[in-house]
This record gives C-alpha cells, sequence and structure tokens, in this order.
C-alpha cells in the first residue's frame, strides 16, 4: 500500500492544508453573517458570541471529520486570530483565538480527533473566544466608574450598579454561548452522520 | 522519455484502476487515451504526472519512469518541474486570485530567481498570445481565459512534458480552438504530450498515436489514420465521440405538427446594468427539444435565468397556454438543471431529495417517477454518492415531482462519454414524452445533432437565428461548430 | 520592457505606500496604544493620528465616513451619561465608549485591507518566513472567499426553484431544515473544492521545502522608517 507523500508537516499533508484553509474560510463568512447583525448593537451585542457559536458548529465539526489530526484546530484559530488582529479588531480578541484553538486542539486530541462528543467539547471551548473581544468591558470597568464618579454620580450607587451589571453579564454570556455551541455542534454532529458521512465526503 | 513497466493500480476504494499497463512514450511524442468514463484513461494521467501515489493513496505494482527515473522516488516538486498538468475545471485549478500570481506560482514554488520568473513569464505571455491575459483577478475571466492562465501558469517553468485530463471539458468552440493552437506550439517545440479526451476533433492534427482503454486495460493502439478509417458504428461501440466534425449525422426527428405554448415576446434582458439582449420573440411547442447556442457573453445564461424566473427580465412578455406569466410564477413552472448537479441536492437520500419543495407528495408518483428514470434502485442512497448521471436524473425527478412544466439544461454532456451523452438524449426524449418543453445550452454539437429538434443562436444581443434541425440546415449548424 | 511596467508597483502622486510589514506594526502599536490610553485626550489624539494616517495612504473616503463616526460615538457617549439612567446608561454608555476606544484598531485594520493587494500581503509574509502551515490555508482562504459569494449565489438559485427559499418566514417557521439545506450543498461543494485545488498546487510544487520566492517585490524604504518611527513616538506621548 502506497500512502501520499507530500506530507509538510506532522502528517498534515497539503490536501489537509487546503482543506482546512477552505474551512477556515467558511468558518470566517459564517462568523461574519452570524455575527455582525448582533455585534455594533448596544443592546443586543452580546448575542454575537451566541449567534456565532451555533452557526459555526457544523462548520467546525465538518473540518475535525475532515483533518482528524493535530494542528486542524490549532491553525483554524491562528488563522482566524490573524484575520481579526488584520481587521482591526482588539488584539485580546485573536488571542484568545489562538489560546483558545490550542486547548480546544488538546481536548479533540483526547478522543483522537475522531469522537464526536470530544470533538463537540472542543468546539464549546473554542466558541468561548468572542467573549475576549469584551475583556476590555470589564478590565475598563474601575476607570470607567471613576469617570463617573468625577463627573458627579453617587458613588455608592455607581458601585452597586456596576457591581450587579458585571456579576450577571460575564456568567450569562458564558452560559448562552455554551448552551448554542452545544446546539450548533450537535447540529453539525447531526450533519455528520445523516448527510455528510453517506454522501462520502468524509 | 517516459515509461510505464507492467503497472497495475487500484485505488483505495478497491473499485477503480488499472492493470497490466505497459506503454513507453518518446520525447516529442503526443499521445491521446481515450475510453469509455472510468476506463482508466485519467488514472493514467495521474501515474504520469505523479498524483499517483504521491496524491492518490492505493495499491500500485510495477514502475513508472520518467527519462530513466521512477517516479515513485521522486518528491512531487521534482516531477513538477518535469510534467506540467492541466486539468479539466478551469473554476477549480486556479490557486491565486490575480493572473500575474497564478502564472508565476509554479515558478516561485520553485525557488527560482525574480530575474528568471520575469524572463520566463515574458516568454509565456508571448509565446501564448496572453498579453490581455495580465494584471486581471482570475474571478472576472471567463472559462476559456482561466484555462489559457492554466496552460501558461504550466508553461512558465518548460517542462518536457505535458499532461492533459480533458481539458476542453468546459469550453466553449472558440476557447477549444485556443487550446489547439497552444498545442500546435507545443508540439513545434518537441515537447511530449499526453492527453486524456472524450473531445477527439480538435486533435486531428496533434496527436501521433491514440490508445483505447477499456475496463482498466490497453484494448486497442491507433494511428490518426487508422483512427478516422474506423466507420461511426466501430466508434460508437467503442463509446468513442467522433474525430471528424463532418461525419456526425443528424436524427431522423419525428414531425409532429404543434402549436406553440410557450411564447416568448419582445423580452429585453439586462445583467448588471447592461443590455445583453434586445428583442426576442420566440414560439415553442410542447415536445420541442430547443439547443440554445451562442458564444461566451452572447446572454445563454442570462435567457435561461430569466425562463426561471431566477431574474427579472427587463421588457417583455412570457404567455403560457395564452396567459402571461411573470417572474415569479416563472419560478414555478420552469426548474433548470444546473452544469454542476451538487448545488441542487440537499436531502439525504435519493427519495427525500424527490418529496422536498412539494407540498404534499403522493408516495405512488414518487415510485412511478423514480422507476421511470431508472432510480428505484439506489432511491436510498445519498444523491451526492452516485454517479454523476445518477446525480442528474435526481434534479431532474425532484424537478418533475415539484410539477414543472418547462426545463432547462445547463451543459448536461460536458465531461461525457458517447454513451453517457446518448443517454441524456435519451432522458429529453423521455421528457418530452411527458409533455414537458425542453432547453438545452450547450456546445456539444453530437448531442445537438443527436438529441434536438430545434436550434436557437444568440448573437450580437439579439436572437440572431432560429431554425429547426433538418438536411437543409445541417450546414448552418455545422458552420458553427466546425472552424 | 512592458512587463516590468505592469508588475512595478505605480507610484501615484501624495499617497504613502507602505512595505505591508510596516503596515502590520502601526497596527501592532495602535493595538498597544488603546491598551495603556492613559486618558480620554489621548485616546483622542490617537483616533485622530490613525485618520490622518488613512488619509496619507490615500483612503480618503473611508477616513471622512470613519471620522465623522468617531464623532458621532463621542457625541453618543456624552448624552448617554448625561441623560440616561441605571443599568441602560452602564451598559449602553460603556459599550459606546469601548466601541470609540478600540476605533483607532479598526481605522488602521481598515487602511491595510484597503490599500494593500492580496499578493503583496503574502509576499510580505513570505518574507517574514511564515510556516507553510500557516501559508498554505491563508492562501486558500483568500482565494476561496470570492468564490463564496458565486457558490452561495448558485444554492440560493436552486432553493428558489424547489420552492425551498431561506426567505424570512421559512426561517421563521423550519429553522433547523432551511439551514440544512443551506449548510448541505455548501459544504459539500467546499470539499469537493479542496481536492481540485491541492491536486493544483501539487502538480505545480508546492511542496518543495526550500523557500518560496516572490514575484511580487516588498522592501523598506525611507518611509517605511519614518512611518514606523512616528507610530512609536505617537505611542510614547502616551507616557508624557
Amino acid at each position: 500500500m502506497i500512502t501520499p507523500t507530500t506530507h509538510v508537516k506532522r502528517g498534515l499533508l497539503v490536501k489537509d492544508l487546503v482543506t482546512i484553509g477552505i474551512f477556515s474560510a467558511l468558518f470566517l463568512v459564517v462568523s461574519l453573517v452570524a455575527g455582525m447583525p448582533f455585534a455594533p448593537n448596544p443592546v443586543l451585542t452580546f448575542l454575537m458570541p451566541v449567534s456565532i457559536a451555533f452557526f459555526t458548529g457544523p462548520v467546525y465539526m465538518l473540518l475535525l471529520a475532515k483533518v482528524p489530526q493535530h494542528g486542524a484546530v490549532i491553525i483554524l484559530g491562528t488563522i482566524m486570530g490573524l484575520i481579526m488582529f488584520i481587521t482591526g479588531m482588539f488584539w485580546i480578541w485573536s488571542i484568545t483565538y489562538v489560546a483558545l484553538g490550542i486547548i480546544a486542539g488538546k481536548i479533540a486530541e483526547l478522543g483522537g480527533y475522531r469522537s464526536l462528543n470530544w470533538n463537540i467539547a472542543s468546539f464549546v471551548v473554542f466558541s468561548l473566544n468572542p467573549i475576549g473581544s469584551y475583556a476590555m468591558l470589564w478590565i475598563d470597568k474601575q476607570s470607567y466608574v471613576d469617570y463617573l464618579v468625577g463627573k458627579g454620580t453617587d458613588p455608592v450607587y455607581l458601585e452597586t450598579m456596576a457591581y450587579t451589571a458585571q456579576n450577571w453579564v460575564l456568567p450569562s454570556l458564558i452560559i448562552g454561548t455554551v448552551s448554542a455551541a452545544l446546539l450548533g455542534a450537535l447540529l453539525g454532529k447531526r450533519l455528520l452522520k445523516k448527510q455528510f458521512e453517506r454522501a462520502g465526503i468524509v | 522519455m517516459i515509461t510505464l513497466h507492467d503497472v497495475t493500480y487500484t485505488y483505495q476504494d478497491e473499485k477503480d484502476g488499472v492493470q497490466d499497463i505497459n506503454i513507453t512514450i518518446k520525447p516529442g511524442e503526443c499521445v491521446l487515451l481515450c475510453g469509455r468514463s472510468g476506463c482508466g484513461k485519467t488514472t493514467l494521467t495521474r501515474l504520469i504526472n505523479g498524483l499517483i501515489p504521491h496524491f492518490f493513496p492505493g495499491k500500485l505494482a510495477g514502475r513508472v519512469t520518467l527519462d530513466s527515473v521512477d517516479l515513485a522516488e521522486m518528491p512531487m516538486y521534482a516531477i513538477a518541474e518535469k510534467v506540467g498538468s492541466v486539468f479539466q475545471n478551469p473554476r477549480t485549478q486556479f490557486f491565486n486570485v490575480d493572473t500575474d500570481s497564478e502564472i508565476a506560482f509554479c515558478m516561485e514554488n520553485l525557488s527560482y530567481p525574480v530575474e528568471t520568473i520575469l524572463a520566463r513569464m515574458q516568454k509565456t505571455v508571448k509565446d501564448l498570445r496572453a498579453e490581455s491575459l495580465l494584471g486581471r483577478s482570475i474571478f472576472a475571466l471567463s472559462g476559456g481565459e482561466k484555462q489559457k492562465v492554466a496552460f501558461a501558469s504550466v508553461y512558465a517553468p518548460s517542462p518536457d512534458v505535458y499532461v492533459l485530463d480533458e481539458p476542453s471539458s468546459n469550453l466553449d468552440v472558440a476557447s477549444i480552438d485556443q487550446v489547439r493552437e497552444i498545442l500546435l506550439l507545443l508540439k513545434q517545440q518537441g515537447k511530449t504530450i499526453v492527453i486524456a479526451e472524450h473531445r477527439l476533433y480538435y486533435l486531428q492534427e496533434i496527436v501521433d498515436r491514440i490508445i483505447y482503454l477499456d475496463k482498466g486495460r490497453i484494448a486497442a493502439e491507433y494511428t490518426v489514420e487508422q483512427f478516422l478509417a474506423l466507420d461511426s458504428a466501430a466508434a460508437m461501440s467503442r463509446g468513442l465521440r467522433t474525430m471528424d466534425l463532418h461525419k456526425v449525422v443528424l436524427a431522423e426527428q419525428r414531425n409532429q405538427p404543434n402549436f406553440p405554448v410557450l411564447t416568448v415576446e419582445k423580452l429585453t434582458l439586462k445583467y448588471e446594468k447592461n443590455i445583453v439582449l434586445e428583442d426576442v420573440n420566440l414560439a415553442v411547442a410542447k415536445g420541442d427539444v430547443v439547443g440554445i447556442i451562442g458564444r461566451n457573453g452572447a446572454g445563454k445564461s442570462t435567457f435561461s435565468k430569466v425562463l426561471c424566473g431566477l431574474q427579472q427580465e427587463f421588457s417583455g412578455t412570457f404567455c403560457y397556454h395564452g396567459k402571461p406569466v411573470a417572474a415569479k410564477q416563472r419560478l414555478k413552472l420552469a426548474y433548470m438543471v444546473m452544469q454542476d448537479v451538487n448545488y441542487q441536492l440537499f436531502a439525504e437520500s435519493v427519495e427525500e431529495e424527490c418529496s422536498l419543495g412539494v407540498v404534499s407528495p403522493e408516495p405512488n408518483m414518487i415510485v412511478d417517477v423514480l422507476k421511470e428514470l431508472d432510480l428505484y434502485e439506489c432511491r436510498s442512497r445519498h444523491p451526492v454518492s452516485l454517479s454523476g448521471g445518477q446525480k442528474q436524473r435526481t434534479a431532474i425527478a425532484a424537478g418533475i415531482l415539484c410539477n414543472k412544466e418547462i426545463l432547462i439544461f445547463d451543459e448536461p454532456t460536458s465531461g461525457l462519454d458517447f454513451d453517457g451523452m446518448k443517454q441524456v438524449s435519451k432522458l429529453l426524449t423521455q421528457l418530452t414524452e411527458m409533455g414537458k418543453i425542453v432547453f438545452v445550452v450547450t456546445h456539444d454539437y453530437e448531442f445537438i445533432a443527436l438529441a434536438c429538434n430545434r436550434v436557437i443562436h444568440f448573437d450580437g444581443g439579439r436572437l440572431q437565428d432560429d431554425f429547426a434541425i433538418n438536411r437543409q440546415n445541417s450546414k448552418k449548424l455545422r458552420d458553427f461548430f466546425v472552424r | 520592457m512592458k512587463l516590468i511596467q505592469v508588475l512595478a508597483n505605480q507610484k501615484k502622486q501624495g499617497r504613502l505606500q507602505l512595505d505591508p510589514r510596516t503596515k502590520l506594526f502601526i497596527l501592532l502599536i495602535g493595538n498597544l496604544g488603546v491598551l495603556f490610553a492613559p486618558s480620554l485626550r489621548y485616546e483622542i489624539f490617537l483616533a485622530g493620528s490613525a485618520i490622518v494616517f488613512g488619509l496619507f495612504c490615500g483612503v480618503y473616503r473611508s477616513s471622512l465616513i470613519m471620522a465623522a463616526v468617531y464623532c458621532l460615538l463621542i457625541t453618543l457617549q456624552i448624552l448617554g451619561a448625561a441623560y440616561l439612567v441605571g443599568v441602560w446608561k452602564i451598559s449602553i454608555v460603556a459599550f459606546i465608549s469601548f466601541c470609540r476606544k478600540i476605533f483607532p484598531c479598526a481605522m488602521l485594520g481598515g487602511v491595510l485591507i484597503a490599500t494593500t493587494k492580496v499578493n503583496e500581503f503574502m509576499a510580505a509574509l513570505n518574507r517574514l518566513r511564515i510556516s507553510k502551515t500557516i501559508f498554505i490555508p491563508l492562501v486558500v482562504l483568500l482565494r476561496y472567499f470570492p468564490m463564496m459569494k458565486e457558490e452561495w449565489e448558485h444554492i440560493r438559485n436552486a432553493m428558489k426553484m424547489r420552492g425551498i427559499s431561506p426567505s424570512f418566514w421559512a426561517i421563521i417557521r423550519h429553522p433547523v431544515t432551511t439551514l440544512e439545506y443551506v449548510y448541505v450543498p455548501m459544504l459539500i461543494a467546499a470539499s469537493n473544492l479542496a481536492d481540485q485545488l491541492s491536486a493544483a498546487a501539487i502538480t505545480r510544487g508546492i511542496d518543495n521545502p526550500s523557500p518560496r520566492t516572490c514575484l511580487q517585490q516588498v522592501g523598506f524604504h525611507a518611509l517605511d522608517a519614518v512611518s514606523a518611527g512616528g507610530a512609536l513616538l505617537l505611542l510614547a506621548a502616551a507616557w508624557l
């Protein structure tokens, strides 16, 4: 039996890299279409990670099904991070993409990259990345509070509000994103079994 | 010099491959590989350009050597310097977004110095007469232009061997001429050419030797004279298309008196703010199979889209059974079978696909249509896992079950061998027997001669000609295709 | 030599033309500036500089639009702080303030994308010795991106003809199946493309381990040093 010899690195063939490139493009476009309606809206903005998590689920699951190797998710994360940086998103989002890419990759590795359930878990972790883009909001809370206090708002009132606002937003964002990611990945799993495996593209 | 010595190869899925291949190709020779679909000609091209074994996993026995070096032991990039490959689909073989980068791509990969790259690019552009293609976005090119860029990209590093896998598949007549010009140039330069093809007519003056494959084995070898001497029956029984277009015989058409059911009046169409077709008038009857011909950009696809209601007409009317039908109604009435059928397959089985989109499909009707189209056996299979012909029929079945009356086919025979083409022709006849109106957009002369009873020709922004297929008009039709 | 003319960068009058690596560097500095911004005054200064940079690079229309957007953001922030109350105040004003703060990054990113051609960018990455495992997927992404719109239109047309159009009502009534109808052909087409693109790349030597040369030339000039230096000075001003 002769196996293809156009390896580039550690088991990743040119064909795998091309596949990763194509699916990264899909991931990017789906993220844009899913996220753009929500991102600029101050009220709905926190729905952005939730929406992205749901819609990118099937793309991620199919990518891992086609390239069940070390590096697939890391490269996806790195490329998305690079693109986020170039398009002028704040650099924390890029870092979270790369970091979560590495972690999610490790999680998928636990299932040998072929276990659907481990891949789902991997995706759930990976999909938390947009939350990194909001990090500034919480880091910056203190200076903002100071600013408002400087403007004459009652400090006690502010502290309560800031405290309450901070407390429920972040956890519900995480829960929302995780749930959406689970649903998206499960949809991906369903599409894999029902369609893609039977179509012969996996 | 290329040799294949006792080569037997089976693909990983163990279904297809080639057996006991022994071929020697001398430098400067042009060899044509032909045969039915699945005969192994593409596999042979892959053995010569190294894709087997470097890209396609499988079982390989025997040796393939290029200038006495075994290809299995050469890395792909070394092979790439000596063997240039052009594939059938111009849309999916370019790797860059602009033409300059694409032409330079191979040389860049091979780490040639920039001065060399520039010099070679200049020579390439001059030799292939491709000046008008420089500095453009590949997405803005026509299919023929893309294929020319593909050739340029492969010509630039000046390989000794060219391997072409059905390069004319998706091209119109003018573009095929350009391919012929390029091949003549390569021949003049003494390059070795290996070409796998269905469409044989443009290669008459180029090939030296013709190898006919059947079920993975070499079944016969011919010179061009011997091949041309084969009569039509012999060619057809081998599943081959004709090499001499002058030999194409128009099929006997049934002469049915029919009144027009679909009329088009004073139709004017626009594409991106430009008028593409003006004042088109047409009357089509049930049972008509209308071939639509015209050069690239003549407005065939705009017409198809407007007919199906996917695009609004700029002015003019469509009337069906005497009543005017607007775009929204045409969407329900007409159906296009696309060149790439994959875009219109949505369900997980052929049966499911047939019930998609229909409000309440009668199970009996579905069974009937599946049996009629020879799809009943594969009704539980996923449509995408089927063969090209089966996929096409699945899309048609879905259209029939959606009660479509007008069907329009976009290049249904591109890449098909003779048997495949005959099957499509038979299918169209079946559809007319069901009372459907059929339009076919095609560049395939043999197919039109076999399947259509009428031809409309778009040119210069107008419906240039509208004629029935019969003895009197045969020369007119042939002149469009044969140069 | 006609070819050289075609391939050489055309230097337009009055436009700052920088090596993509310089632009990346300036983008990085911009990010650092946003991170270390000590005061509202500095933030406005940073945003202003980004807009001026855009104008220098020849991106006139977008820079002016962005300037208007920035003024709008400041106005909304001040009005919001003055007139809104409670949780609304915190969340909306904080969000607008956040947008305003990261504005310089978006501005610089936009300039980079508008002024850099794809092959210039890839040439710059090549000079940075980026690994093939990132280079190849990135090239493929850039190549596939423009194609996706066309593919989507084919799929949408096919859906319309079958009466399963991805319209608003279809999404409300059958969200999952409509999504399936979009995803299945899209992902299958993408999957098929990967095979063909790979073959086209391999038969043209992409697996060569030696470093690629690039037809497109990128290089540093005096203006690059000046721009980079200017950016660093702006950053240093944060500590003044």
